[in-house]
């Protein structure tokens, strides 16, 4: 049976299931903590110097047109090594997307009575930014990075080919010695770990819609 | 070039309304003087000072602004909306959260009800006097308005606008008033300011404008609509007809009905001897009558109508009493029961047929407004 060889083989191997489940935390950790602090700020700078923005978009999208594997092969191929560095690059590449357009079109998407009746009673740019702009985008913006972070948990398994380390290796390990128990065990525990960002986020995304926005007219 | 060679001396205290057609550069003319637009040569002085001495955004906090759309800011509260300026300014939350309790008084919204609440859970009309109030929380000498009320149901208009005209008598601040609708000018105005295609065509008090219009387009703008608005606050002394058919109380009523059918009338008013009005009696109710009840003298008829109105009355009151009492002619009489005219309901409403649906609207409210004053008074009372 193979759920009891998998059982068994988290009960013998708890220790390296762990440590593949740390590692890949790291992996979807770092890049998505680079995307949050180099994506946003600047998508937030696009929505002011607005011919920045087909530049970033455009990289952004042509990044996630990029089949994963091709990506993680040409960083390879452009000098990049293999390991930690270039899987956490490509995981940053490939999750840019989802962040800079639901930051853009958050904070675009305020409406412009709003703003121009901000503006009217004095609010400075930095204000008109952090008093109105953000906190009326933040739903959005954390809907574009909870897509980026289950995009990224997935991908993250295709580090193992680079030697990343991660839940992936277990997978080709067990890909490899054909035996089905293994690659269960990396990839269940890549599932609870996505379905679990998803849900957190979900409930961030609610816990962070200012309360004025949720309700509704009675 | 949307506003174009445009000048203007606004005294302190002063409602000054511009209004234009669409595109007439009133609102950019509004935008101006708050820098939301930078003109792109001459100046504005507010207080003998050139504006330009202040930051845009100093200005800006330094004068009150209201949009039409309002633009609440939705997730803050309405106390948090209402004291924005204030935070903005660096006041203590207890002063903002004083100081709208006291504004939400001003305009007879509960406070306890209202603070706390967001903008969402607001009707339109509630939300416009949260964003007219939001404008004055910070107590600025001069207050701008983009057609503040645009958006709203007539009734809820009008109520506002009377609001708007008592704050203002009580806090004494200067408004300028962008707007498209003629009455809401007409109302609300000390001053008119015409605009077209970026110019001042005319310059007025509301009076002057509807009595001396400067050009045709000042008097087109303010014409069709405008006159049937007016028709129907006239004193019916104005639309009456003149001529008098009356028969005395002691003739009878086959002389009545043959008066009437002579003249081609269908109601003929009975006088006493010092040609006083006494009723009248209408054609269709003599036409019912047996021919030996003819032959008895009209004031002891059962359906003699007593209905009249005053000269003084407007004619919307003389529709309304005409409906209430099913009949089609009234006839006008002074207080001392001489017979000056009389009004038929058909003329009437044929003066009124340049009235517009929003119009119309606004006239079935005027009858609402009559239970207003005691709240006008109330706000009239409180000091901001």
């Amino acid at each position: 049976m193979l759920i009891t060889e998998t059982i068994r083989f988290f009960v013998l191997h708890h220790n390296e299931v762990l440590k593949a489940t740390v590692q890949h935390l790291y992996l979807v950790a770092i890049p998505m903590a680079f995307c949050i602090l180099i994506a946003i700020p600047l998508t937030i700078l696009a929505t002011r110097v607005q011919k920045l923005y087909p530049w970033i978009i455009g990289f952004s999208n042509a990044m996630q047109t990029i089949p994963s594997l091709a990506l993680l092969a040409l960083l390879i191929a452009i000098g990049s090594g293999i390991g930690l560095v270039p899987t956490v690059v490509a995981l940053f590449l490939y999750s840019l997307m989802p962040i800079v357009r639901n930051t853009f079109v958050g904070i675009n998407g305020v409406s412009p009575e709003i703003k121009d009746a901000a503006m009217g009673m004095g609010v400075t740019n930095w204000q008109l930014l952090w008093m109105i702009e953000l906190p009326l985008a933040l739903k959005v913006i954390i809907a574009g990075i909870r897509s980026a972070l289950v995009g990224t948990i997935g991908f993250a398994t295709l580090g193992a080919l680079i030697g990343a380390g991660g839940l992936g290796s277990l997978i080709l390990r067990g890909l490899s010695m054909a035996s089905n128990d293994i690659v269960l065990a990396g990839t269940l525990p890549a599932m609870l770990m996505a379905f679990l960002a998803e849900f957190l986020m979900s409930r961030l995304e609610l816990l962070l819609t200012p309360r004025g926005l949720r309700v509704r007219k009675g | 070039m949307a506003v174009n060679d445009f000048s203007l001396d606004i005294q302190r205290g002063e409602f000054v309304v511009l209004i234009g057609p669409s595109g007439c550069g009133k609102s950019t003319t509004l935008r101006m003087i708050n820098r939301l637009v930078e003109p792109s040569s001459g100046t504005i002085e507010i207080d003998g000072q050139n504006y330009e001495k202040y930051h845009p955004v100093e200005l800006r906090r330094r004068l009150g602004y209201v949009i039409q759309q309002v633009g609440l800011i939705p997730h803050l509260t309405i106390a948090e909306n209402i004291a924005f300026v204030l935070r903005l300014k660096g006041v203590k939350e207890n002063g903002r959260r004083a100081r709208a309790r006291e504004l939400l008084e001003l305009v007879e919204m509960n406070p306890d009800l209202f603070m706390d609440r967001y903008p969402s859970e607001l009707s339109g009309g509630q939300q416009q006097r949260i964003g007219v109030l939001r404008a004055l929380a910070h107590d600025p000498d001069i207050i701008l308005m983009d057609e503040p009320f645009g958006s709203l149901d007539p009734i809820t208009r009008e109520q506002l606008q009377d609001e708007l005209k008592s704050l203002q008598l009580n806090v004494q601040k200067t408004i300028i008033f962008v707007t498209h609708d003629m009455d809401e000018a007409i109302r609300m105005a000390d001053r008119i300011v015409i605009m077209r295609e970026g110019r001042i065509v005319q310059v007025a008090s509301p009076n002057v404008i509807l009595r001396a219009p400067s050009d045709d387009f000042v008097a087109n703008f303010f014409g069709r609509q405008r006159l049937s608005w007016q028709t129907i606050k006239m004193p019916v002394r104005e639309i009456m007809d003149r001529s008098i058919t009356s028969v005395s109380q002691k003739s009878s009523l086959a002389h009545s009905l043959e008066e009437m059918l002579r003249r081609g009338i269908d109601q003929i008013v009975i006088s006493d001897e010092n040609d006083k009005f006494q009723g009248f009696v209408s054609l269709d109710d003599l036409r019912g009558t047996l021919k030996q009840d003819l032959e008895m003298s009209v004031d002891s008829f059962s359906k003699v109508h007593k209905e009249t109105i005053p000269p003084e009355f407007s004619v919307l009151n003389g529709i309304q009493i005409m409906i209430a009492h099913k009949i089609n002619k009234i006839p006008v009489t002074e207080a001392d029961g001489t017979v000056v005219g009389s009004v038929s309901l058909d003329s009437a409403i044929e003066l009124l047929t340049g009235v517009t649906g929003a119009e119309s609207a606004a006239l079935a409210s005027d009858d609402g407004k009559n239970g207003g004053p005691a709240r006008r008074k109330a706000v009239k009372r409180r000091e901001c």
